[in-house]
């Protein structure tokens, strides 16, 4: 059977869990930030292009599937 | 057109305005969900990069802070469950050192019993119980309903008092 309360619960936390800590951040980051969107701007676009071939060479291999995609487009 | 609506068309120079106006605001976010300056630093470039990302889904009639806290509270968890994954596989705990008092050790004790709670359950106690923050308050920056974190605080509290019977803290 346990006999702690919610309150001693609270006070346990609150002596053993040290506050947040409040130390300044390491330096500027919008430098790496601006990085990691200027390489995720690339990315999709190599993604587009491997769509675009493997589309062209689905219609080369099967060219049944052109039908089926100008109905869907 | 103002900068709420210039950000949501991805604008990169509205982006960065915002990014100086609430990079303090997310980064002291992360350090107290995380307790840890560091990954804070890191989570806070990631925690941009998602939000530039969803730019589009971005409303510019609701306040960016807000949404800027939610997503911020979702990679918090992301890296909480990371390292609660790696710390379960290495089992770490805080030292027990031979000359720890009564004190410290009840202290080490109950950490390792807090450090034992699923991370979304961790997040909600520690707020809770330790931060003393109001329901309403955890609710908003966590993107849940108050109902939730009531739910959550409850079954953190439950689990708490188990953990703390197995580390032998009774009464």
């Amino acid at each position: 059977m346990n006999t702690l309360s919610d309150e001693h619960v609270r006070g346990l936390l609150k002596a053993a869990i040290p506050p947040p800590p409040t130390d300044a951040r390491r330096g500027e980051i919008w430098p790496a930030l601006r990085r990691r969107i200027h390489d995720g701007r690339q990315h999709p676009l190599r993604i587009d292009y491997a769509l675009i071939a493997a589309v062209v060479l689905l219609c080369l291999l099967r060219p049944s599937v052109i039908e089926f995609l100008l109905l869907h487009l | 057109m103002d900068l709420l609506d210039r950000f949501a068309r991805g604008d990169l120079d509205a982006f960065e305005l915002l990014f100086r106006q609430f990079e303090r605001d997310v980064r002291g976010w992360l350090v107290r969900l995380t307790r840890d300056s560091a990954a804070a630093d890191d989570l806070t470039v990631e925690v941009f990069w998602r939000i530039y990302r969803a730019h589009a889904r971005f409303d510019p009639t609701r306040s960016f802070g807000a949404w800027a806290r939610r997503i911020a509270s979702n990679a918090a968890l992301d890296h909480l469950r990371r390292v609660s994954r790696e710390r379960g596989a290495r089992d770490v705990r805080p030292a027990r050192t031979p000359e720890s008092t009564g004190r410290q050790d009840v202290n080490v004790r109950v950490e390792r019993a807090f450090l034992q709670l699923p991370p979304m359950l961790r997040v909600v106690a520690d707020l809770a119980f330790v931060q003393d923050w109001p329901h309403d308050e955890i609710a908003e920056a966590l993107g849940i309903s108050r109902s939730a974190v009531k739910s959550r605080a409850f079954r953190a509290m439950h689990q708490l008092k188990d953990a703390l019977r197995r580390e032998g803290i009774e009464s």
